[in-house]
């Protein structure tokens, strides 16, 4: 409840065009918005560029903001909605540039598609299965179940910072793994 | 698919696991119409989870932001207060432009009906000049002239206070008129000469060529109709006119600056040769007024030849002349007599 009243103090102050409360909410979820968009779109400029564009149609559109009761979720489904455009976009673009080697179904995505990836997953969890245990604990709650580092903290009871280089360490060595294992996969094709 | 498959392979995709190749599956399936409920709340799960650290750029980005925001504000702000004084702008603009069209419309209107042109021609000097509709006048000296700018209307009016030579553009729809007071001279393409000094009660029409309609504009009545070598004289006081045939030439060497005296009385010649010449003339009582003289000048004959002349024909009249201003007297020779 609390946390809606202070919302509603915020979005009232944005709504009037408050630049203070601009700059606290910028400060609050730039650098969310901007990982979240950074993990699609893989482009640290894109990314900077896309979260400064949302931030400037909020400031131009905000008196739309008067109705706005969540901010997080609000902010959320439009980093969302900016991920989709730019996804859509590009792939466009990429698949006009495929049409003349491949056949793209309509829909764009087909069961070959649903193979690859479950193909790649199983790959993924079996990679998981061969990390050290902790690790592995770690990586699990992290990935799979959808736990945030400070949650997994708690539980297991160790530094947040453990967390994090466990995970950076497990993304690390699945990265490299899994390129040789897609390595192999082209050379039994 | 269930929410925990779509999210292990979002995940995947967002920590780069999965290789470069393959991420393009990913992508269309992610934007397809698949898994929509899957999707969304794997995606939830996502933002949820990412971490909000900031990076060591944050203070960049929030300046950057803040430029663009003071821009935008700006540009709005300019654009507001330039569509406000636009809408003045236009408000003021309207009836300004109405008003000047409508004004100059009109000043277009009435200088072409109402605009006099006065040509006044000082003694001593003669003007020639040619009206809108090719009329040519020849304005004797201490001579007023009116006429328009450019006729309009059924008829073509000027009006005259002295002497001038017209030669009338034909034009039979529109008949041309010289006005002097209460005489009008009507004409329809002709060559004639109209003689009314205002300091002469007389009014004299010679035609050289058509013919012309002599009107009393007062009782609205014609007066007369001249043949060529005919004259008119028409005494503005008694209303009443005598008609002459004449050598119409006569009438009309001024124009090239000659002078032509046919039977005239002293009284006339004095009073045409102050305007010819410029002059003043002052005669004393001793001299006969009424004594006639007909007697023809060159243009290049000045004031000194014709008082020789003069003097010569009358047998006995003595000139002092002083500057402009000439005495005629009879002289002692004569008066011992």
């Amino acid at each position: 409840m609390k946390k809606i009243d202070t919302d509603r103090f915020i979005t009232l102050a944005l709504s009037k065009g408050d630049e203070k409360a601009f700059d606290t909410v910028f400060l609050d979820y730039f650098p969310k918005l901007k990982n979240f968009i950074k993990g699609f779109i893989n482009n640290e400029e894109e990314s900077e560029n896309i979260v400064q564009d949302l931030f400037m149609n909020l400031w131009i559109n905000h008196k739309l903001l008067a109705d706005i009761d969540n901010l997080n979720a609000y902010l959320y489904s439009i980093a969302k909605n900016a991920v989709f455009h730019f996804l859509r976009n590009s792939s466009k673009h990429q698949f006009r540039y495929l049409e003349e080697s491949e056949n793209i179904p309509e829909n764009g995505c087909n069961a070959e598609d649903d193979l690859c990836v479950e193909e790649l997953l199983s790959a993924i969890r079996f990679e998981i299965e061969q990390m050290p245990t902790q690790r592995r604990q770690i990586f699990k709650m992290s990935r799979l179940e959808g736990l945030s580092n400070e949650q997994i903290a708690q539980r297991l009871n160790i530094s947040k910072r453990t967390i994090e280089t466990h995970i950076s360490v497990a993304l690390s060595e699945l990265r490299k793994v899994l390129y040789i294992i897609i390595l192999l996969f082209i050379n039994k094709l | 698919m269930d929410k925990q498959k779509a999210y292990q392979i979002l995940r995947s995709f967002v920590d780069r696991i999965i290789p470069v190749k393959d991420r393009e599956i990913v992508v269309r399936w992610l934007i397809s119409e698949k898994d929509a409920d899957a999707k969304d709340a794997a995606l939830k799960d996502i933002w949820k989870t990412t971490d909000n650290h900031a990076d060591d750029y944050l203070q960049q980005s929030l300046d950057s932001f803040r430029q663009n925001r003071m821009n935008f504000t700006f540009k709005n702000h300019r654009s507001i207060v330039t569509k406000c004084i636009m809408r003045y702008v236009a408000i003021l603009l309207l009836p300004l432009t109405v008003g000047f069209t409508v004004w100059w419309i009109s000043s277009c209107y009435y200088s072409k009906s109402n605009e006099m042109i006065e040509c006044y021609v000082p003694n001593g000097s003669i003007k020639f000049i040619v009206l809108s509709d090719g009329t040519n006048i020849s304005v004797n000296s201490g001579t007023t002239l009116l006429y328009p700018k450019k006729f309009t209307g059924n008829t073509r009016q000027v009006y005259l206070s002295g002497e001038a030579h017209f030669e009338v553009a034909k034009d039979a729809r529109h008949s041309f008129i010289v006005r002097v007071g209460q005489l009008n001279v009507q004409v329809l393409g002709t060559h004639f000469d109209v003689n009314a000094y205002s300091d002469d009660d007389d009014v004299t029409t010679t035609l050289e060529e058509g013919s012309v309609k002599l009107c009393d504009s007062g009782r609205n009545k014609v007066l007369c109709i001249l043949k060529p070598n005919e004259q008119v004289v028409f005494n503005r006081r008694k209303r009443q006119y005598t008609k002459y045939t004449v050598d119409a030439t006569h009438y009309n060497s001024w124009i090239n600056g000659g002078l032509n005296f046919d039977n005239q009385s002293m009284d006339k010649i004095i009073s045409i040769l102050e305007h010819h010449f410029n002059v003043k003339i002052v005669t004393d009582h001793t001299l006969n007024m009424e004594k006639e003289y007909t007697m023809n000048f060159k243009p290049y004959e000045n004031i000194d030849d014709v008082l020789k002349v003069l003097s010569a024909l009358s047998g006995g009249i003595s000139c002092k002349k002083e500057n402009r201003i000439i005495k005629l007297s009879r002289s002692r020779k004569e008066v011992d007599k």
